[in-house]
């Protein structure tokens, strides 16, 4: 007579999720953000609050992070790191164990987010694709600012919402994706793409298509660092900074792809979609690639609209705004929410996770060895005991990226329409993010 | 003016504080009543265990959950419910397939269980998980969710 026996992990990264949001939960963070929404709308300054550029200097500190040889040091340990990690996937075994898979989804994807939340835009300094790019050009003897042809200013970020779309549908659709040869097909890509790329246009190329950059220098805007125009670093009020921050052109589809991707990951969870996609005859792939596009065009079809209506008033000028420069002057205030759905999603995840990353870096040939005396660590899960204190980091993460968002949203309108237009200007933004604020909360209580 | 620039000033300052405020309350009252017993049910007991204890939040751990499984033409059943477990409480899984099968439980860390199912033979298998949070049951050869635990 068979009987269950314990399983051997074979694939799937962090088998165990969070549980479901209590419902109480869901209501009263819906409750509190339609009131904060009222408040801010019908009660706050109708004139712009924070300065042009906020924050103080802080000359010590950018004397050390913008010294050559800290910058070189920097470099060449992210370098070495990815190259350690490029052994894995490259000669590894075709493992959980294999530090790859947990690198990619675990410490890349979600750990970028709080180290440019506190750090700033170090990736753009520390990114293994500039630092590559920089050694193959001084090789070359060329200009790594310039390359064969020209990009043109309108491409913006784009390219990166489109590289950020397929990330998301590697870590939510691809089936296998846990398994050595997806990864290193996808991860050869990216090198080849991003490479090649900053070859042909020059170091700009990376700014504008990698994801990982693209993602990390988002969220940075709400960190308390700045680089002003002179180039001086500045500590910032980060709601200031990100107001401050003129985000290029595309953002709103990066943000898009990122919210989206998001929210589709816990719509996934839902009983009703399960078993939509169980009992179909359509492949899974073909329903989740659908359902994941969709999200993502919800959230830019609303936000964009949203943000148009802002160009339907006379701004401080007396002119109007074209809808796509009002769009891209909104954009920002999306990069709250943003980080808010992220922490709410893979908090645990990082710190249970992220831990066993740590352990497998060790041995990443699968040879028993111990090169950073991480093998033996053990992965502490109690995190997981405290139902309640994660259900609680998830409400708080996602009603405080809410209040961020129509703050910085408010700022914006006031900034940008005649005080009497504010109102009647942002309104529908308003009810959009409310929208997006529930629509979070109840898909973490999962029904 | 000066009055006047300076009450502009600090309107916002007492707002966000009262924004703060309200988040601080919001999150104090609901901490509070959803601290003491397990979580307000909200998954649903699957239709398929209907008849076997109903795996009320509150129940003794001594109580089992039992999962009725049908493998059948390719399609599970249950098919992806979510049923609530307390921690500590045995999982019964009695599983009947028409193909050969193999039955996974997701839990604990990146550790499960197995239950191996041979096409037509009744198969029963339990399982308990140590600490909360959501895991999948599902079968390995379909690639289907059955059930999601609930462990609280």
């Amino acid at each position: 007579m068979p009987g269950i026996v314990p399983l051997i992990p074979l694939h799937g990264i962090a088998s165990r999720h969070d549980l479901p949001l209590p419902f109480g939960f869901v209501l009263i963070g819906a409750a509190t953000a339609l009131a904060i929404s009222f408040v801010v709308l019908l009660l706050a300054w109708r004139s712009p609050r924070f300065v042009a550029e906020p924050g103080v200097r802080v000359p010590r500190i950018q004397a050390v992070v913008d010294r050559q040889g800290v910058r070189t040091v920097a470099r060449l340990l992210v370098l070495a790191l990815f190259a350690w990690v490029g052994l894995a996937v490259t000669i590894g075994p075709d493992r959980l164990t294999n530090p790859v898979f947990g690198f990619v989804f675990v410490w890349l994807w979600v750990g970028l987010v709080p180290l440019s939340l506190i750090m700033g835009p170090v990736w753009r300094v520390v990114n293994p694709l500039r630092t590559l790019h920089l050694g193959l050009c001084r090789l070359a003897r060329t200009d790594p600012d310039h390359g064969l042809v020209r990009l043109p200013a309108r491409l913006g970020v784009w390219p990166a919402a489109l590289s950020l779309f397929g990330f998301a549908w590697l870590e939510l659709v691809q089936p296998d994706r846990t398994t050595l040869n997806v990864i290193r097909l996808w991860v050869l890509a990216w090198l080849v793409i991003m490479i090649i790329g900053a070859v042909l246009g020059g170091r700009r190329w990376i700014g504008s298509a990698d994801p990982f950059e693209v993602y990390a220098t988002t969220v940075a805007r709400l960190s308390p660092w700045r680089r002003s125009a002179d180039g001086s670093l500045r500590f910032v009020n980060p709601l200031a900074g990100l107001n401050a921050s003129e985000l290029p052109v595309g953002s709103v589809g990066v943000l898009a792809v990122l919210l989206g991707s998001t929210a589709f990951d816990s719509f996934a969870n839902l009983t009703w979609w399960i078993q939509t996609v169980q009992t179909s005859d359509a492949s899974p792939v073909l329903w989740e690639t659908g359902g994941l596009l969709t999200m993502i065009a919800i959230v830019l079809i609303t936000f964009a609209a949203a943000s148009a209506w802002v160009a339907r008033y006379p701004d401080r000028d007396g002119g109007r705004l074209r809808p796509p420069e009002a769009v891209r002057a909104m954009a920002g205030s999306l990069v709250p929410i943003v980080v808010g759905y992220a922490i709410a999603h893979y908090a645990t995840l990082l710190i249970v996770e992220g831990q066993r990353v740590l352990v497998n870096l060790s041995d990443p040939l699968g040879r028993g060895w111990n090169v950073f005396a991480t093998a033996d660590l053990a992965v502490s899960t109690a995190v997981f005991s405290h139902p309640t204190a994660v259900a609680l980091i998830q409400l708080c993460a996602i009603v405080g990226g809410h209040l961020l968002g129509i703050v910085a949203a408010h700022e914006r309108a006031v900034t940008l329409l005649e005080p009497r237009s504010a109102l009647a200007g942002q309104w529908p933004m308003l009810v959009v993010m409310v929208g997006y604020t529930s629509a979070g909360l109840v898909l973490l209580f999962s029904p | 003016m000066t009055t006047a620039a300076r009450s502009a000033a600090q309107r916002p300052r007492r707002l966000g504080a009262a924004a703060a405020l309200v988040v601080c309350w919001g999150l104090v009252a609901c901490g509070g009543p959803a601290e003491p017993g397990p979580a307000p049910a909200t998954g649903s007991t699957p239709a398929a265990s209907a008849g076997t204890s109903a795996p009320a939040p509150s129940a003794d751990s001594s109580d089992r959950v039992v999962v009725d499984i049908t493998i059948a033409g390719g399609e599970v059943t249950p098919n992806g419910e979510k049923v609530d477990v307390a921690v500590g409480q045995e999982v019964e899984l009695n599983v009947t397939s028409d193909v050969d099968d193999e039955i996974h439980a997701h839990t604990d860390d990146a550790d499960g269980y197995a239950l191996e199912v041979r096409a037509g033979v009744p198969a029963t298998g339990r399982l308990t998980v140590s600490s909360p949070g959501s895991f999948e049951v599902e079968s390995h050869h379909l690639e289907k969710i059955i059930v999601i635990l609930n462990v609280r």
